[in-house]
C-alpha cells in the first residue's frame, strides 16, 4: 500500500449539499452543533462531557467527513467571493462563521472542547512512554531532553531537504516552516523554560505573517491539511510531524505559539460573553502542572492564551462567569 | 426511412466536423473527446528543441484566477501550412508557422486567453475559435487572423468580472455545424447579481445562437462529446463537484452526478463497443469512471492529492489505459477498465496539466510536464524515462495553489515531420522534433 493510496474517510460524498454541489452543508451543521453542545456543558459545568465532545469531533472531522479547517484562508477568500461565487462562499466561511459566532457566547469551546490537533497533542502530552521526557526533570534529565530535541529538529529539516518540491520552495512549504519554527521554539523552552511567556507573543506574529501571505495569494496549508483533507501534502506532513513530536516535550506547543486560528480566537477574548476567573493564587509549579498552555497566572488568567479547557474549574482553582 | 437517412446525414456530419488529418491537434487535448491522443511517430527517441517562440517581452502582474500563464497550443494545416494557434495571458491569439516558430500573425482581445483554441473547416473555409476572459467567443479566419464574427455571451458594465472560459468544440447538431463552448459569467451588481455557468450552441459559420443552457453558478471546464445511441451527448465537469451529460441537440440535461470535491479537471470519454466510459478527476484526489448512459460511478479511486488533469486515453495492445497527474507529484496510468494501477512516475513537484500520447521508434509514449518544470517523455507501457527538458521557471515569483491548470503539450506532424509543441509558464512556446537517429 502506497501512501498516495491510504484513504480514511468514511464518508467521500456530501450528505447535504448546497444547490446539488458537492459543498457539504452537514460538516457545517456538525460544527455548530458541537460547538453549542459544548458551550451549554462549559456554561453548566458538566465538565465531563469535554471528553465525549473531542472524541466525537475527532472521529467524525478526521474519520468521518473531508472538510478543510482553513479558517483564516477560509474568510479572506470567502470575502472575495461575495456577489461573485455563493458557493464558494459558504464553503470558505463555513467554518469560520460558526466558530467565530459561538466563541463570542460561550469562549473558545473550540480549542478546549472541539478541535482534533488540540485533542492530538494533549494526547501526545499524555502518551505514558514519554513522560520522562517531559517537565521536572534534574538537570542532566533536561540536557538529554535538549539534545533529543536538537536532535529530531535536524532530522525534520533534513526531512523537508529531502521532501522540498523542485520549484516553489517557499511558498509550498509554507506549513513546513511554521512547523520548523516550532520546534526551533520548544527547543529554546527546553533550554531556559522561563522564557516561555515571552515566546508565546510569536502568536500574534505568527497570525500578522499568516494573514499577510493569504491576501497575497499564496495558498498556506497548515499541519491539520494531511488529516483533514486526506491529501499527501508534504509540507503539512512535516509540519503534523513537528507539531506531535514538539508536543512530546512540551504541553500544547501549536496553540501555544504559533496557531493562527488560536491566535485570531484568542484576539477576540474582549469580546467572549463566557468568561473563566481564577479564583485562587498559585505557585508556578501548580500552574505548570494544572494549565496546559500555562495560561493561569498568579492570580489572573491570560486571557488570550486559555484554551477553555475547564482543567482549571474542576480542579476549583477558577469559576466560569458570564460577562 | 427517411429517419434512417437523417441519421446517416447526421453521422457523416459528425465525422466531418471531428475530422482531422492524423497530423492535427485541432483543439484542447486532441478531439471531441479529449483523448490526448495522436498517432505521430517520432522517428527517435532523442528530442531537441527546432524553435522557440516568444510572443511578449512584458511580463504581466499575476493574477487571481487566471488558469494559465498560456493556454494548451492547437495545430492545423491551412492551405498546405501548419499553423500552430495558441492564446496568451496578453490577451493575444497567435498563429506561428510550425516550421520555424515565425509569427503569422496575432489577433488581439479584450480578456485573457485561458482556454485553447479550436480550429475546423466550415464551408470550405479555415476558422479557428477562441473564447476570451472578456466573455466574447471569437471566429477567426484561420489564414489571416481577420474576424468572422464574434459572439457576446454577456453584456459589459461597470460590475462585469473576467469571464472563466473554456475551450470550445465543433460538432453537428441536427445536420448544422455547431460550434459548442462553455463560459462563466459573473456580474457583482448587488440589485443584478449573475453567477452563470453556462453551455453555449451557436451557428458553426454565423455565430447565431442554437441555444443556451445555465448547468451551475460556478465555472464549468471544457465540454467533451460523443454519440451515444445516435444521440449526440456533451460531458461537462463543473466547478461545484457536478458531471453533466448533456443532450448536445438542445442542451436538456440527461443525468447529473454529484462527486465528492471540486472538480477543475476536464471530462474524458473511452468509447469500447457498446460502453462508453467517462473519466474526472477531483481536488480530493479521487479519480471516477462513469457510465456515460446514465452517470453511475463504474469504479472510482483515491490519489494523494487533487487531480486537475484532463485524463489521456489510448489503446496499446488490445487493453485501454489512462495517464494523469496529479498534485501528489505522480503521473499515473491504470488500466481503463478496472482502474488497477500499472505504473507511476514520481517528479518533484505537482503534475496539474494533462498528459498527451504519441509514439516514439514505433512504442507508444506519453508527454507530461510537471511543476518541477521538466517536460517528462515516459514509456507508455512501463513509465520509465524516456527523455526529459527543462523547461524553464514560472515568470511569476508565485501563484495561487488549487486554481491554476497549466498548459498541456499537443503533438503533430508537420510536413511529414512530427513535433512536440509545448507553452511553458517561462515565457515561451518550445517545439521539439526529434532528430531521426535513434540514441
Ligand atoms: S489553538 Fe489552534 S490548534 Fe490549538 S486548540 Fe485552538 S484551534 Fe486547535
Ligand atoms: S486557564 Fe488553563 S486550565 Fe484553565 S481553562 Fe484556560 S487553558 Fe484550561
Amino acid at each position: 500500500m502506497n501512501l498516495e493510496n491510504l484513504s480514511w474517510k468514511i464518508i467521500e460524498r456530501p450528505l447535504l449539499p448546497i444547490e446539488g454541489s458537492s459543498v457539504d452543508a452537514f460538516p457545517f451543521l456538525a460544527l455548530a452543533a458541537l460547538l453549542f453542545l459544548s458551550g451549554c456543558a462549559l456554561k453548566n459545568k458538566k465538565l465531563g462531557l469535554r471528553a465525549i465532545s473531542q472524541s466525537i469531533s475527532f472521529i467524525f472531522f478526521i474519520f468521518a467527513v473531508h472538510r478543510c479547517f482553513g479558517a483564516i484562508r477560509g474568510w479572506i477568500y470567502g470575502i472575495q467571493e461575495i456577489a461573485g461565487n455563493d458557493i464558494g462562499v459558504f464553503y470558505n466561511l463555513l467554518v469560520f462563521v460558526p466558530l467565530v459566532s459561538f466563541s463570542v457566547i460561550f469562549g473558545r469551546v473550540f480549542c478546549g472542547w472541539v478541535c482534533p490537533l488540540g485533542a492530538l497533542q494533549e494526547l501526545a502530552f499524555r502518551m505514558p512512554v514519554l513522560k520522562k521526557l517531559q517537565v521536572n526533570l534534574s538537570l542532566r534529565a533536561q540536557r538529554l531532553k535538549f539534545i533529543v530535541l536538537a536532535f529530531l529538529f535536524i532530522f525534520t529539516v533534513f526531512l523537508l531537504f529531502k521532501l522540498r518540491p523542485k520549484t516553489f520552495f517557499f511558498v509550498e512549504n509554507i506549513a513546513a516552516f511554521w512547523g520548523l519554527c516550532l520546534m526551533l521554539l520548544t527547543l529554546i523552552v527546553a533550554w531556559k523554560p522561563h522564557l516561555d511567556s515571552r515566546l508565546k507573543k510569536i502568536r500574534s506574529l505568527s497570525l500578522i505573517l499568516w494573514i499577510g501571505l493569504i491576501i497575497m495569494d499564496v495558498y498556506v496549508t497548515d499541519p491539520w491539511c494531511v488529516l483533514y483533507g486526506n491529501v499527501v501534502d508534504y509540507s503539512s506532513i512535516i509540519s503534523l510531524l513537528a507539531v506531535l513530536v514538539s508536543a512530546i516535550f512540551i504541553s500544547m506547543p501549536w496553540c501555544r505559539y504559533m496557531c493562527p486560528v488560536g491566535s485570531f480566537l484568542g484576539k477576540m477574548a474582549g469580546v467572549m460573553r463566557l468568561e473563566i476567573r481564577q479564583k485562587i493564587d498559585l505557585s508556578p509549579e501548580k500552574i505548570s502542572q494544572l494549565c496546559p498552555v500555562e495560561a493561569l497566572g498568579k492570580s489572573s488568567i491570560d486571557r488570550s492564551s486559555c484554551l477553555y479547557c475547564a482543567r482549571c474549574i474542576q480542579a476549583k482553582v477558577s469559576e466560569i462567569e458570564e460577562s | 426511412m427517411f429517419f434512417r437517412a437523417l441519421i446517416f446525414f447526421t453521422a457523416f456530419l459528425l465525422a466531418c466536423c471531428s475530422y482531422a488529418y492524423a497530423g492535427e491537434w485541432p483543439r484542447f487535448q486532441a478531439d471531441n473527446r479529449h483523448t490526448g491522443a495522436s498517432s505521430v511517430n517520432f522517428p527517435s527517441k532523442d528530442f531537441q528543441c527546432i524553435w522557440k517562440f516568444r510572443p511578449a517581452e512584458h511580463v504581466f502582474k499575476y493574477k487571481r484566477g487566471s488558469n494559465v500563464w498560456s493556454d494548451s497550443a492547437c495545430i492545423a494545416n491551412v492551405d498546405g501550412k501548419d499553423v500552430v494557434f495558441i492564446g496568451l495571458y496578453n490577451h493575444n491569439l497567435y498563429a506561428v508557422d510550425a516550421q520555424d516558430g515565425r509569427i503569422l500573425w496575432h489577433f488581439i482581445t479584450g480578456g485573457r486567453l485561458d482556454s485553447s483554441p479550436c480550429f475546423t473547416m466550415v464551408g470550405g473555409k479555415p476558422v479557428v475559435y477562441i473564447v476570451s476572459a472578456d466573455r466574447v467567443l471569437y471566429a477567426l479566419d484561420a489564414r489571416t487572423g481577420g474576424k468572422i464574427f464574434s459572439y457576446e455571451t454577456l453584456e459589459w458594465s461597470y460590475t462585469v468580472s473576467e469571464a472563466v472560459s473554456t475551450s470550445p468544440l465543433v460538432v453537428s447538431i441536427n445536420g448544422r455545424a455547431a460550434v459548442i463552448f462553455c463560459i462563466w459569467n459573473n456580474d457583482r451588481a448587488p440589485m443584478n447579481n449573475i453567477q452563470r455557468g453556462e453551455l453555449f450552441a451557436l451557428d458553426a459559420a454565423t455565430g447565431e445562437k442554437i441555444y443556451s443552457k445555465v448547468l451551475s453558478s460556478v465555472p464549468l471546464n471544457s465540454p467533451a462529446f460523443s454519440s451515444i445511441a445516435d444521440k449526440p451527448v456533451l460531458f461537462i465537469s463543473s466547478t461545484d463537484g457536478r458531471v453533466f451529460g448533456v443532450d448536445a441537440r438542445d442542451g436538456s440535461i440527461l443525468w447529473e452526478k454529484v462527486l465528492c470535491a471540486q472538480i477543475h479537471s476536464s471530462v474524458s470519454v473511452n468509447i469500447q463497443k457498446d460502453k462508453i466510459q467517462v473519466f474526472v478527476g477531483t481536488g480530493f484526489g479521487n479519480l471516477y469512471a462513469l457510465d456515460g448512459h446514465t452517470g453511475n460511478i463504474l469504479w472510482a479511486k483515491k490519489f494523494g492529492h487533487a487531480i486537475y488533469s484532463t485524463i489521456a486515453i489510448a489503446g496499446i495492445e488490445g487493453k485501454v489505459f489512462i495517464y494523469f497527474g496529479s498534485q501528489d507529484r505522480n503521473i499515473y496510468c491504470l488500466e481503463a477498465e478496472t482502474g488497477k494501477e500499472v505504473w507511476r512516475f514520481k517528479t518533484r513537484d505537482y503534475v496539474t496539466s494533462s498528459c498527451v500520447i504519441a509514439k516514439a521508434l514505433n512504442s507508444t509514449v506519453i508527454f507530461a510536464h510537471s511543476l518541477d518544470n521538466n517536460l517528462y517523455c515516459l514509456d507508455a507501457l512501463t513509465g520509465s524515462r524516456v527523455w526529459s527538458r527543462d523547461t524553464g521557471k514560472l515568470i511569476w515569483g508565485y501563484y495561487r495553489g488549487h486554481s491554476v491548470n497549466w498548459s498541456s503539450p499537443a503533438v503533430c506532424a508537420v510536413s511529414g515531420r512530427p513535433l512536440l509543441v509545448f507553452p511553458s509558464y517561462d515565457g515561451s512556446v518550445y517545439a521539439f522534433g526529434s532528430s531521426g537517429k535513434s540514441k
